[in-house]
């Protein structure tokens, strides 16, 4: 049986002194992926969830190598070639969610507000009571910037402050987390970091080196921060909480994503655990129910959706999506969602627990508790008045020194361009 | 003599202020105000100001360049104008049927002299300009010129300790400077103290700003992103070469400077008085293990634009820093505020306030916080304007910071010798 040795580690940091390694060849499950008589499962998976990887590929370079010796010439360039494929073989899909074509409405919250005038989209309303601004920016800020302004900074803090206050509850810690990471921390967590197309940002590599990116979400820093450990068993599960600004290079044109629906740079509260392999089932539930009893306090209407095989993303298991209703928008818009990566992340980061009588790979779950330019259009959206100004949520008011409603933004004054250049 | 000058050829070296000739390939925003004639009205001032920052700038040449593009550009009117009269010349000669073969010869030769002058003005415009634009702010007279200077103290220095990186083994998970987590009461800690302050502030109005800026931005805040001061994103497809992005998080006066940029504040409106809670991304050059000296923070700035009345934003600073030391002081630790020197100030700062907190383990003063005068330095340079019956003023700037948390955690673990009594009564509160 070939072995792929985890001895050769990469130094993650930027300075030597400071260790940080992750595995090079990650301990992918070989028994499972390299048997050929489970090509046609794997296969069907793998299509199913529109993958990359190419299991025929991978036993063609597993049974080759089997010829070979490490003493070969041409030896060590296939065992490369056959981690690389290996690595991009998705997770496996959990079997309730196998046969689904499209997502399925498991849960519905509340319902659709009724009002007594044609609901106002958020741009809409933003622009009139100058809650947001978004315009004149790309030369001074760069596309798709934005500034959040007076109540409606407050409003996002106050998000912020409710649902960490919340989670706190849950017995989650908080970590403060970096937004600067190396890139294998990011591609062990699942995300490509090079090429035209990446949706990750790279700090420039002539003045910072080759390997420096901006994180896209705070579950990868969680992730990363348990990296080469073992963790007793009786300390599991263990749950984090933290709170980033996430950067993401996406870009969009479609009209549905315009304003800050889709934007390049947002805060976000996220939910991540660490758990024993028969555990995970059960905390994905759990953090589906923290997301829905979270947003539905806020007096929004949602409805959950089990997500289908081709939207997993290759770290998934399975993904629940939550969708709030916007009224001014007239459709549902994803404002979280919470994953089981049963032992995706673990095995390529390298996070184990033991239980005395053996060593095994963790899971990691994670969830977005509250992504913020979402939610603020969900609420404004649902808030809304015709009376020019917005009702803050019941539970945010004492976030917000007990206001009830937020008005026209005077203190930040309306600026006016300077046509001229000088 | 014109004509002999030979054109030299350049390479853009500044995203603030770009000539016209360049102007065809890349997107100038727009054109720092330039008054050296009236900043030399106070030559003496300004002399005083490079000589007490130590800064390596020979007024005189850039003075000497000043006037040559000043002579130059007399040159072009000059021939512009003659020019203009040849045409109108020529044209009265061909309309009353006359031989203009004469003055035709005259005008090749002005329109020759002229294109050389243009191409050759355009560089030494550009030379000219990004002098005057090196120049520091003039100081205010609170500046002290070699040693800081007492301004405020609370409490006495605690007895020395262990490092905080020992004190707080188990909340601190270090890396590298990029990459350090705050685990349990430390990140408590950050959350709660940042509630704190921004309650502390209450009269300011919120902000969240963009945490990335633009090249010209960053420059015209007198920083050379090249010198690795701020971080720079690779190039992505829709980028120009010369508008960069930088990660500088909405906690730093470039995410600030970014909203204004450009633009015109109607009087009534000011005093304006903004802050934020937000990441800040500073490289730092010393590389060692501790939160003193990390790339990424949380802090809370602050942003005051004030009309052009030098008074007001005398009595606007003091009032901040009455502000800021009854901020300091409910949290029961030892701080000092003092006026920092000269030859510590930023470029575009005129005076500089720096809270301090003591690091018991190395028994230095370490800056947590601060509050700078910068005038209307920087909005000149970005065009930040109000105006007065049609006169365009520019609008006079305090900014600063109310604290960060990498090192005020890092002196209270060390002020407290130990880690389980991090999160006090008072800041329970705040939790």
């Amino acid at each position: 049986m070939l072995r792929i040795s985890p001895v050769t580690k990469r130094l993650i940091g930027t300075t030597s002194q400071l260790l940080w390694h992750l595995p090079e060849n990650p301990e992918l499950n070989l028994e499972y992926l390299s048997n050929a008589n489970n090509a046609e499962e794997i296969n069907r998976n793998n299509r199913a969830r529109k993958g990359v990887g190419d299991i025929d590929l991978v036993l063609k370079l597993h049974n080759t190598l089997n010829e070979l010796t490490p003493r070969d010439s041409n030896y060590e360039s296939i065992h490369k070639q056959f981690c690389n494929e290996l690595l991009k073989i998705p997770n496996r899909t959990h079997p309730s969610v196998t046969h689904l074509r499209e997502p399925s409405v498991i849960n519905t919250i509340g319902q659709k507000g009724v009002f007594d005038f044609k609901p106002r989209e958020f741009h809409d309303i933003c622009k009139r009571l100058n809650f947001v601004r978004t315009d004149q920016l790309g030369n001074v800020a760069g596309n798709r910037s934005y500034y959040l302004l007076g109540e409606m900074a407050e409003l996002e803090k106050a998000l912020i402050n409710y649902t960490v206050t919340h989670l706190l509850k849950h017995n989650f810690e908080l970590v403060s987390v970096p937004d600067i990471l190396h890139r294998d921390i990011i591609e062990a967590c699942g995300l490509n970091t090079r090429g035209d197309r990446t949706q990750v940002y790279n700090l420039d590599s002539n003045m910072f080196g080759p390997d420096l990116c901006l994180s896209g979400t705070s579950e990868m820093a969680l992730a990363a921060l348990y990296a080469n450990e073992v963790v007793p068993e009786r300390d599991l599960p263990i749950k984090l909480a933290g709170v980033s600004r996430c950067y993401r290079a996406e870009t969009s044109s479609v009209a549905e994503e315009r304003g800050i629906y889709r934007v390049h740079q947002f805060t976000k509260v996220e939910m991540f655990a660490i758990s024993k392999p028969a555990d995970s089932d059960s905390i994905l539930e759990e953090f589906r129910l923290i997301e829905e009893t979270n947003f539905s306090s806020l007096g929004l209407h949602l409805q959950t959706l089990d997500m289908p095989p081709h939207e997993l993303g290759a770290p998934a298991y399975r993904k629940y999506d939550i969708e709030a209703w916007m009224p001014g928008r007239n459709m549902y818009g994803e404002v979280s969602s919470c994953s089981n990566c049963t032992d995706f992340q673990s095995r390529r980061l390298n996070i184990k627990y033991d239980n005395e009588s053996e060593l095994g790979y963790v899971h990691t779950l994670n969830g977005t508790a509250c992504a913020i330019p979402r939610m603020l259009i969900a609420i404004i959206e649902t808030y809304q008045t015709d009376k020019g100004v917005i009702g803050i949520p019941e539970v945010l008011q004492k976030y917000m020194k007990n206001k009830t409603v937020m008005s026209k933004q005077l203190a930040i004054p309306d600026l006016r361009l300077i046509k001229y250049k000088k | 003599m014109i004509r002999y000058l030979h054109t030299i050829t350049r390479r853009l070296s500044s995203a603030l202020y770009i000539t016209g000739d360049k102007a065809q390939e890349h997107f100038a925003l727009l054109i720092p105000y330039i008054d050296f004639d009236k900043q030399l009205q106070n030559k003496s001032k300004l002399e005083h100001s490079i000589n007490a920052r130590r800064l390596n700038v020979n007024l005189e040449q850039v003075e000497k360049r000043w006037y040559f593009f000043k002579y130059l550009d007399e040159q072009r009117i000059t021939l512009e104008f003659v020019n203009t009269e040849i045409g109108k010349g020529i044209r009265d000669l061909l309309k009353r049927g006359e031989n203009a073969d004469e003055l035709k010869l005259q005008a090749k030769l002005v329109k020759e002299d002229l294109k050389t002058l243009k191409k050759y003005l355009y560089g030494v415009e550009e030379s000219a300009a990004l002098k005057i634009l090196s120049l520091p702010n003039l100081l205010h007279p609170d500046t002290p010129e070699d040693k800081e200077r007492l301004l405020f103290e609370h409490l006495i220095q605690p007895p020395s300790s262990r490092s905080h990186m020992q004190i707080g083994e188990h909340l601190i998970k270090f890396v590298n400077p990029f990459f350090y987590f705050l685990r349990g009461d430390a990140a408590l800690f950050e959350y709660s103290l940042m509630n704190y302050a921004s309650s502390a502030l209450n009269s300011f109005t919120h902000m969240s700003n963009s945490d990335f800026s633009r090249t010209v931005v960053i420059e015209g805040c007198g920083t050379d992103f090249r010198d690795k001061s701020v971080f720079t994103l690779e190039t992505r497809m829709d980028d120009d070469e010369y508008a960069r992005s930088h990660l500088v998080g909405g906690a730093s006066l470039y995410s600030f400077m970014s909203y204004f940029t450009k633009h015109l504040v109607i009087e009534k409106r000011l005093p304006m008085r903004l802050m934020t809670t937000a990441r800040n991304y500073t490289p730092n050059s010393a590389s060692d293990a501790n939160l003193f000296s990390v790339n990424q923070g949380t802090a809370l700035d602050f942003f005051i634009a004030l009309k052009d009345n030098d008074q007001e934003i005398n009595k606007e600073f003091n009032d901040l820093v009455s502000q800021i030391i009854a901020t300091y002081k409910a949290l029961g630790y030892h701080f000092r505020l003092v006026y920092v020197p000269a030859r510590n100030l930023k470029n575009h700062e005129s005076l500089r306030v720096a809270v301090q907190m003591f690091s018991s383990f190395t028994q230095t003063y370490i800056e947590v916080g601060h509050c700078s005068i910068i005038d209307n330095f920087l909005s000149k340079r970005l065009l930040f304007t109000y105006s007065v019956d049609k006169e365009r003023k520019f609008v006079k700037i305090i900014s600063g910071t109310l604290l960060k948390v990498p090192p005020l955690l890092a002196c209270v673990l060390e002020n407290n010798g130990q880690s389980n009594n991090l999160l006090s009564d008072f800041l329970k509160k705040f939790l």
